[in-house]
């Protein structure tokens, strides 16, 4: 087939990372076509939930019951997520069905609109360091990363500023300060919680949460038309604002006022193309979503930023004869290497006193404690290799309690006019470790509406994620108790893969062609002009929330792509 | 301070948020729209009668109106219809006939409060999970309706500002959301 039209560039998916590359390209000068399998989304449109009163949201903003266990069942345990204001956002398992190994069922969160998952997801925003990236080869598991923090640190800087991510300076070396607007200062509470546990252990820090929101906006952002947060915890059905950083509010805006972006919506991309001659991609083939029309468009290079699954699943079906397991797979390392955040293990308890205290406003996000487990790296340390963080809050109990003991009548509703007693909560964030075994491939036989091979997920946590929970949920119990909190319950976690949304690591980045998909530059080591910037690229999974990570990671490549492009290079 | 809010300049009234996010998330919904008038489509006629008996006495009419003004009982019917499981709908319907079966709507108001104050209790102790579930469901008809979000607690829309340690006052209500 020939191609219907050439670009300089084409980007697969309009998330996170499809948004960054789409920017960074226009920006830069290129032609870019930018092609999303699910509908389109007006920014401020009609999709968007945010203006809805407690009484006009559906069900009482709940989300129906049969969705956990039907239609979004990968949403099972996520009630405080998944809601009728924004569960529209999520896609539903029969239309877009997968595969899992039963024994270790995988929970895939889909967002299949424009925008992605960068509409809904939960904004905290970490730089990975040195601790991360040098860990491989420190450790000796896995594979060495082909980059150090130094390569990324300016592009984090770069994203920082675009994107605006509030938080306060702490010069922690396992969690590199940013470029940040004001942070969402802790309460009485949270600073209690944080002085005792400093005072019991020095080396465990309770820190405002790194949030992309805009507190202070620069002329940049008010350029494109958003504003500061307005502190009302909608985020997730869509912001009137533009105060949290999405696709759909900053980057593809971005890309879209440069007059070179191209938006193909409701397309389902097949393969990549490739051209065996050259040794290069030629451009993609598309099936309309709709009409399973085939289309093939042309390119000089080709992004894929469809998410770490999605990537890979494209890449194992643009497989040809020069690559017969997968495009740019000679080291049979696609889809192998799945990670997720899957250690989650928490405790919870109520806290005495501040009963005079009271927030006003409904913050996006509240505290995190950075990684204090094996710093030296020496994993004689801990029964565990790596080490986890968390996210926290403490929080005045709300009229829900009311069900959580006795109690009816006007008794009752007196009790629940006021304030409830400080809950505290601190969750954790494992790294887990990369295992060959651990992987994405395409099942045998079933297929999806368009004719393609279902995703099938075997993906199961070892023994380090386990040693690691156990100590992780130790830790956060004795937090909360030296904090002086009562009633304290701790619980050693593990999830289900994909439950954490933090699914990445199918096309890693390494030095040598033998092990790994990509080079330092993630462009595939035998396919100079294909680029996979999403989660799929990540060859360690450190702790950090890894949104801000891939979003450096694709500017760079964005960058490197577009230089390429202005010496000829591709 | 409580009580402050800004309006949104975007000009988009509820009216027509609330429509297209029906269009949106499917829920079924009949009756004017922002009120709790829905037609009731699940519980009968007399299950209904008891439901609002039941919800008023477990959030009565205070110096703020209760479920019964609330339509808790309503929306409890329309749940029902459009968020639950078959299996809940039977633990809500059993919640209900079993609390008919012992009287309740042949009593006074007092007695009425005494039997749920004891059936209440009874559950706790004894780790029934029905009628928490059930009581949960009440609360939420409750403090998510207008009544219960704007009157009884405190409901801002657009806080503008986090503001971590404010003092809480002997009037100070807690927030809605």
């Amino acid at each position: 087939m020939s191609f219907v039209e050439t670009f300089d560039a084409i980007v697969v998916g309009s998330g996170m990372t499809g948004g960054w590359a789409a920017k960074e390209l226009t920006e830069r000068g290129f032609r870019t076509l930018v092609i999303e399998r699910g509908h389109k989304v007006e920014h401020r449109g009609e999709d968007y939930t945010d203006r809805l009163a407690p009484w006009e949201a559906p069900n009482g903003g709940l989300a129906p019951e049969a969705d956990f266990t039907g239609e979004r069942s990968y949403m099972a345990g996520k009630s405080h997520i998944l809601k009728s204001t924004n569960r529209h956002f999520f896609a539903s398992n029969a239309d877009h069905p997968y595969s899992s190994n039963p024994e270790h069922p995988a929970a895939w969160i889909r967002c299949y609109q424009l925008g992605g998952r960068s509409v809904v997801w939960g904004r905290h925003a970490y730089r990975m360091s040195d601790l991360d990236f040098g860990a491989p080869a420190r450790d000796g598991f896995g594979l060495d990363w082909p980059i150090r923090y130094a390569d990324l640190a300016p592009w984090y800087e770069h994203v920082e500023r675009f994107i605006g991510v509030t938080g306060e300076p702490e010069g922690l070396a396992q969690l590199p300060d940013g470029i940040f607007q004001p942070a969402f200062a802790l309460n009485c509470a949270e600073r209690a919680v944080r002085d005792r546990v400093a005072a019991r252990w020095p080396d465990r820090r309770i820190i405002p949460a790194r949030l992309a929101h805009i507190t202070r906006p620069t002329e940049e952002q008010q350029a494109l038309g958003r504003a500061r947060c307005q502190v009302r915890s909608y985020c997730s059905r869509g912001c009137i604002f533009g105060a949290y950083f999405s696709s759909l509010s900053a980057t593809l805006p971005a890309a879209e006022r440069t007059g070179r972006m191209a938006l193909r919506v409701e397309a389902v991309v097949e393969r990549v193309l490739y051209d065996a001659t050259t040794g290069k991609a030629s451009g993609v083939r598309v099936i309309d979503a709709n009409t399973k029309e085939v289309t093939d468009y042309g390119a000089r290079v080709v992004f894929l930023c469809a998410s770490t699954i999605a990537s890979t699943q494209i890449l194992l079906q643009s497989a040809n004869e020069a690559f017969p397991t997968g495009l740019a797979n000679r080291s049979d390392a696609l889809g192998r290497y799945l990670m997720d955040h899957v250690v989650t293990s928490q405790a919870d308890g109520l806290l005495p006193g501040f009963e005079d205290s009271y927030y006003y406003g409904r913050r996006p996000g509240a505290f995190y404690v950075p990684r204090f487990r094996n710093l030296d790296g020496d994993r004689r340390e801990e029964a565990f290799l790596r080490g986890y963080a968390y996210q926290g809050s403490a929080t005045r109990l709300g009229w829900e309690r009311g069900a959580d003991g006795p109690g009816v009548g006007v008794a009752l509703k007196a009790q629940l006019r006021r304030p409830g007693p400080w809950h505290v909560n601190v969750n954790a964030y494992g790294e887990m470790l990369p295992q060959a075994g651990n992987r994405v491939t395409l099942h045998a036989t079933r297929r999806d509406k368009w004719g393609l091979p279902l995703v099938h997920i075997d993906c199961r946590p070892h023994r380090n994620e386990v040693a690691m929970a156990e100590q992780a949920a130790i830790d956060a119990g004795d937090m909360l108790r030296a904090a002086g909190c009562t009633g304290v319950t701790q619980s050693a976690l593990v999830k289900p893969f994909g439950f954490k949304n933090h699914e990445m690591g199918a096309a890693r980045m390494g030095h040598d062609p033998a092990r790994s998909v990509l080079d330092a530059h993630n462009a595939a080591h035998d396919v100079p002009n294909l680029f996979v910037t999403d989660g799929a690229c990540m060859t360690s999974s450190g702790t950090a929330n890894p949104a801000l990570t891939y979003m450096a990671i694709t500017a760079r490549a964005a960058a490197f792509a577009a230089e390429r492009m202005q010496t000829g290079a591709l | 301070m409580q009580g402050d809010f800004l309006q949104s300049s975007q000009g988009l009234t509820r009216r027509e948020a609330l429509r297209s996010a029906i269009l949106l998330v499917g829920g079924a919904l009949a009756g004017p729209i922002g009120a709790r008038s829905l037609e009731h489509g699940f519980f009968g006629a007399s299950e209904l009668r008891m439901l609002e008996a039941l919800c008023e006495t477990i959030m009565p009419a205070t110096d703020t109106p209760g479920a019964g003004a609330a339509g808790v009982h309503l929306f409890i019917d329309g749940m029902m219809q459009t968020w639950a499981s078959d299996a809940t709908r039977a633990e809500m319907r059993a919640v209900l006939s079993g609390t008919a079966d012992k009287g309740f709507m042949a009593l006074t108001p007092a007695a009425r409060l005494a039997l749920i104050q004891r059936i209440d209790a009874h559950a706790y102790a004894h780790g029934d999970t029905h009628w928490p579930r059930f009581k949960k469901l009440v609360l939420l008809g409750y403090y998510t309706s207008e009544i219960g979000a704007s009157q009884e607690l405190a409901y801002l829309p657009v806080p503008g500002d986090w503001r971590p340690d404010e003092r809480l006052g002997p009037e100070t209500r807690a927030w809605a959301e």
